[in-house]
């Protein structure tokens, strides 16, 4: 449920990057601008990532956590103290496989391009 | 700026038309000097000793150009070196070397299409002649250790308090590792594209000198082989642009060191996890509040680029 009105903050961030996107391809901009006005857009496309699918992620991954640790509560900071505190085998198949299923996850959000080069 | 310029100009004995600052390095600030008769020449010097925590000292960095230069190592020049008072700082200038040293243009540019060729090669050539500098003259420069390498990345890790599994996994996998005691080396220390002139023909010069210390040798292959360094051509482990196997066929024509390409893997896992700690550095300059900058805020959502570079080296042994 929603109170807002349409565009929705996704849809107005989509807006905003078009928007720079457009700009940054005009001959208006000097190159140094340019170069930083793409990292605005990447930074507001994090944003709007992370807006529409990081609570699902969120949500996923405290369920396949605590399944991990065998624990009611899961959180990214219990996992790493286990580890440091060598409460985990770091050889386990399951351990590797939901820290590289989470790594995915995190560059779909941050950076997507960088799973496909 | 004009009493820099000035003093530059004093101690050149020439007037300089322009004073241009470049992207400075992790404690430096540069200038490219363009003088009135177009000559040009390059000043780095450090502001304060705040800002040269992690960087030698610039006369440092002078002296092991010079040293590196004379085994005919591509260097620039050192023209002179000053220590003056706070405004003007400690540094040295240099000769200007022409070339690119954006990774993109020399990857992606027609005009370096037969220099990329050979330039894995030549890298690796020249990283062993820094290599075989005699140590006995750099008796100032730390000698680090894998293992302090490893406890000081992880102080500074946890010393963000945002953990990260991925890191403590990289941490432990990289304690259980065999490593060869190679006999220690001169280690440039940030050894990657960026950091090399290139031309149409060469690699014409090695810069940016401000994390060189006494190591292991694959410390300085190992970076160089870091995936952040490939610039989309992954599959091509030197800088995006070359194999392993001429680097090591580069390094070896000239040295008596036998590279295990194993050894270059963890070196590789360390230098990965070691720019994810870098990444951190620079969000939390800005998180802090002692730095307001969308670059450096930008650079932490990096940090899951080096994760996923960690877990494919762990998981599937990819260094690719």
């Amino acid at each position: 449920m929603t109170v807002f009105d349409r565009p929705s903050a996704s849809e107005l961030l989509d807006a905003v990057i078009d928007f720079i996107n457009a700009e940054t391809k005009s001959e208006d901009y000097p190159a140094n601008k340019i170069f930083k006005l793409q990292i605005v857009s990447n930074v507001l496309s994090i944003v709007k990532r992370e807006l529409d699918l990081g609570k699902e992620i969120n949500e996923d991954f405290s369920k396949l956590g605590a399944d991990l640790i065998k624990e009611k509560d899961f959180s990214i900071g219990k996992l790493a103290e286990k580890i440091r505190n060598n409460e985990i085998n770091i050889s386990d198949k399951n351990f590797i496989d939901f820290l590289y299923k989470l790594t995915e996850k995190k560059v779909d959000i941050d950076n997507p391009k960088y799973k496909k080069i | 700026m004009q009493n820099f310029q000035e003093f530059l100009e004093n101690s050149l004995q020439q007037n300089i038309k322009k004073l241009v600052p470049l992207t400075g390095g992790a404690s430096a600030d540069i200038n490219r000097i363009i003088l009135e008769d177009d000559k040009e020449l390059i000043v780095r010097r450090s502001l304060s000793r705040e800002q040269s925590v992690m960087a030698i000292p610039k006369k440092l960095e002078a002296k092991i150009q010079r040293i590196v230069r004379s085994l005919d190592a591509p260097v620039p020049e050192i023209i002179f070196e000053f220590s003056e008072d706070e405004e003007i700082g400690e540094g040295y200038v240099m000769e200007a070397i022409p070339g690119e040293t954006i990774p993109r243009k020399i990857l992606r540019d027609d005009k370096y299409a037969n220099v990329r060729g050979k330039l894995s090669f030549e890298i690796g050539r020249s990283l062993a002649t820094i290599h075989q500098t005699e140590l006995d003259d750099l008796g100032d420069l730390d000698k680090v250790s894998f293992e302090d390498s490893l406890k000081k990345l992880y102080l500074v890790y946890s010393s963000f308090e945002q953990p990260q599994p991925v890191f403590e996994l990289a941490f432990k996998w990289l304690e259980i590792q065999e490593l060869i005691n190679y006999e220690n080396v001169l280690v440039h220390g940030d050894f990657r594209f960026g950091n090399f002139i290139i031309s149409e023909s060469n690699l014409e010069s090695i810069i940016d000198w401000e994390l060189a210390h006494i190591g292991n040798p694959m410390e300085d292959l190992g970076w160089l082989c870091v995936r952040s360094w490939r610039f989309g051509n992954v599959h091509k482990r030197v800088g995006g642009l070359g194999d392993i196997k001429e680097l090591i066929e580069g390094y070896e024509s000239i040295s008596n060191i036998k590279i295990e390409k194993s050894q270059i893997d963890i070196w590789q896992l360390f230098g990965s996890l070691r720019w994810g700690v870098i990444c951190m550095m620079q969000a939390f300059a800005h998180l802090s509040g002692s730095i307001n900058s969308i670059e450096k805020a930008a650079i932490g959502r990096r940090v899951s680029e080096t994760e996923y570079d960690l877990m494919n080296m762990i998981k599937h042994k990819n260094f690719l």
